[in-house]
């Protein structure tokens, strides 16, 4: 039941900041900061929090388009950030990912025939013959035309452009899926149909996404399960049906109430947070969150709180907050 | 009826590009009645901006403005001239944009842009301009504004950029506010804090606000009453509470079920099929015919009239 894909511990991702002449490292950015999370097989793990949390160094670092700083991630039952060579290179087909601006991620000068057989190029798998053949079944599974081969990519709709980077992620058959705000360039209409497609792909494939949005009512949608970031931590992880019912952090709760509600008509807006992200070169003492926190105690400027679950009825809900600690 | 604030009426701007010339306003007719938000919602490219932009005058070649008026206050924006233009905009009616520095000099410190909207719409003193500069910074939440008036657009945050943007478009007590996707590049939490902002001002100097945003949420919450347009027309408008729960144009529709509604989860979302024509591609008659579930035969050679439908305006042969 619980077949866990990839299995995630304490994960670093600094990013050091150098300066001056001779360019010395005189700070770190601790984009991802010490997390641990389990993914199982055929979920969609949704990744939120404000811009800059570390969501998108998060989703690289899992399938190492960043070299992590440190921690261990298993992927299939391995150890992915010890492999190297070909056994690096043939695992690596497995893991696949989108992004969210599909005009910059398609090379203007290749037809969309050389960029769907580019990743059989690089793995050396099919002959011509029958990439062409794949190629068009491709393009077939993502909704667009076997005729499409031979244009260009800026012979189509920005939708149509997502297809087409959807369908070069699926080539080689991947498990598992990375998704970088992969419809927050899209009209909401767009957004319905890729939304559509990739639930779609996942049943068909038994895909696994973890799905990076800054848009909650996106998330809600597509997302079994959510880990909300903040400062490089997640801060809580749950079900996406807990994690919206009973949200525990206090940074949870203000993601919520922000987000604006269709149909209920005109009403007085009221922020649910003040300030914003604080640096991440700098972040606050004790938990990072505790400067914009209505609930902030003596104790949250002094130490770090862990992740962990605060509800037995609730097995798969964490928090990391102080609020439901008994203090020392 | 109260007098409208503004009164628009067959509004329609062309522009002339390799392909012919395309209107990407065509014949659009509105008003907004004092203190009231008008939302103006639509897809990337329906003309939200350029009809904004044309209120303002700000239409550039190879777009022109070719028919219709725009009565502010009495008077038609479109027949003043350029020199009468420029004490309109940013002392009766102001904007503000989705990118701060659409508005902001990058080079001028934020005081001194400040000082010279306020001195250039109002007989004060350098002195009086300072103050009144600092108490602006101040009322949209900038903190330590004095130290702020010293400071350059590029060393504030997003959120405190877009403040600072406001700011400027508010120092002269404007009666019309076009705000055009001011929250779109924004966090959710960040959005809320300008939505706030944006709603106390309106209230404290009982200002009239055009608000465009493609973001549905947002545009349910913030306006009185909502403009849905599709390719360059007005396909319906209501208040905010019946665009939303008895939409009647099939495009208004389409748009509200393909936007995933947060606490009400479905499992499929409705499209709609294929995407916005290219402007010079628009067909005659209704613009939406070739993807609305609801076309008739008339539907391609006629375009449908903006008609009274129960409480709402539509623009459709056939409607839901
Ligand atoms: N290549 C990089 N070099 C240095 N800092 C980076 C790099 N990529 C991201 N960062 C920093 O790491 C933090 C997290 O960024 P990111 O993962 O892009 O956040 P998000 O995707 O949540 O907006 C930010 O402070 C960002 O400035
Ligand atoms: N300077 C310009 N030159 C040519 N076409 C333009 C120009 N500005 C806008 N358009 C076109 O006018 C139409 C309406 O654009 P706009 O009002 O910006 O849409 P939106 O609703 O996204 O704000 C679009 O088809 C756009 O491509
Ligand atoms: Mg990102
Ligand atoms: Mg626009």
């Amino acid at each position: 039941m619980n077949d866990v894909i990839l299995d995630v511990k304490h994960l670093k991702k600094h990013f050091p900041v150098k300066q001056g002449l001779l360019m010395r490292e005189v700070a770190q950015v601790k984009a991802v900061d010490d997390i641990s999370l389990e993914i199982r097989r055929g979920e969609t793990i949704g990744l939120v929090g404000e811009s800059g949390c570390g969501k998108s160094t998060l989703g690289r670092a899992l399938i190492r388009l960043y070299e992590p700083s440190s921690g261990a991630v298993t992927f299939n039952g391995r150890d992915f950030l010890n492999l190297k060579g070909e056994d690096l290179r043939r695992e690596r087909r497995n893991m696949q990912m989108i992004f969210q601006d599909p005009y910059a991620s398609l090379d203007p000068r290749m037809t969309v025939g050389q960029i769907l057989s580019e990743p059989f190029e690089i793995h050396g798998i099919l002959k011509s013959r029958e990439r062409e053949a794949k190629v068009k079944s491709l393009l077939e599974t993502v909704g667009l035309k076997a005729s499409h081969i031979n244009r260009y990519p800026h012979e189509f709709s920005g939708g149509q452009k997502q297809r087409i980077c959807i369908a070069r992620a699926l080539a080689l058959e991947p498990s598992l899926i990375i998704c970088d705000e992969p419809v927050s360039a899209l009209d909401v209409s767009i957004q319905a149909q890729i939304l559509n497609l990739m639930k779609d792909l996942q049943k068909k494939f038994n895909l696994t996404y973890v799905f990076i949005s800054h848009d909650l009512s996106v998330i809600e949608h597509i997302c079994d399960r959510i880990a909300v970031m903040y400062l490089g931590k997640i801060v809580e992880i749950a079900t996406r049906e807990e994690l919206f019912k009973n949200p525990q952090h206090p940074y949870t709760q203000a993601l919520i109430q922000a987000i604006p509600r269709i149909g209920e008509g005109k009403r007085r807006i009221k922020k649910s947070l003040g300030g914003e992200v604080p640096s991440p070169l700098n972040p606050p003492s004790g938990c990072a969150f505790h400067p914009r926190c209505p609930h902030r105690m003596d104790i949250c400027d002094k130490r770090v709180p862990t992740l962990k679950n605060h509800n037995p009825a609730d097995p798969a809900h964490q928090a990391a907050c102080w609020l439901y600690e008994k203090q020392p | 009826m109260s007098n409208p604030v503004l009164s628009v009426r067959n509004l329609e701007t062309t522009f002339t590009t390799k392909l012919g010339p395309f209107r990407a306003v065509n014949g659009v007719s509105y008003d907004i009645n004092a203190g009231e938000t008008l939302g103006i919602v639509g897809e990337s490219g329906c003309g939200k901006s350029v009809t904004s932009f044309s209120l303002m005058r700000l239409i550039e070649k190879p777009g022109r403005i070719t028919n219709g008026e725009a009565i502010l206050n009495g008077r038609d924006l479109l027949k003043l001239s350029e020199s009468e233009m420029e004490q309109v905009r940013g002392g009766e009616m102001a904007m503000i944009f989705q990118e701060p520095m659409t508005a902001l000099n990058p080079v001028l410190t934020i005081g001194r842009q400040l000082d010279e909207q306020i001195l250039k719409h109002r007989h004060v003193s350098k002195k009086e301009a300072r103050d009144r500069s600092i108490e602006m910074l101040r009322l949209v939440g900038i903190p330590s504004p004095e130290k702020r008036y010293e400071a350059y657009a590029h060393q504030l945050s997003g959120g405190m950029r877009q403040r600072a943007m406001i700011a400027m478009a508010l120092s002269c007590d404007p009666k019309f506010l076009i705000a055009d996707e001011p929250t779109t590049a924004l966090d959710v939490t960040i959005q809320a804090q300008i939505l706030e902002l944006i709603q106390d001002i309106q209230e404290k100097f009982n200002m009239t606000v055009q608000f465009i945003t493609h973001d549905l949420g947002v545009i349910s919450e913030i306006s009185d009453r909502v403009m849905v347009m599709y390719g360059g027309q007005t396909c319906e408008t209501a208040t905010a509470k019946d665009i939303f729960n008895s939409p009647r144009h099939p495009y208004t529709v389409a748009l509200i079920n393909s936007r995933p509604k947060f606490g009400h989860r479905v499992d499929k979302l409705q499209t709609i099929e294929g995407s916005v024509p290219a402007p010079h591609e628009l067909p005659r008659g209704c613009p939406f015919q070739n993807r609305c579930p609801n076309a008739l035969e008339i539907c391609k050679t006629n375009r449908p009239p903006l008609e009274k439908m129960g409480a709402n305006l539509v623009a459709c042969f056939n409607p839901m």
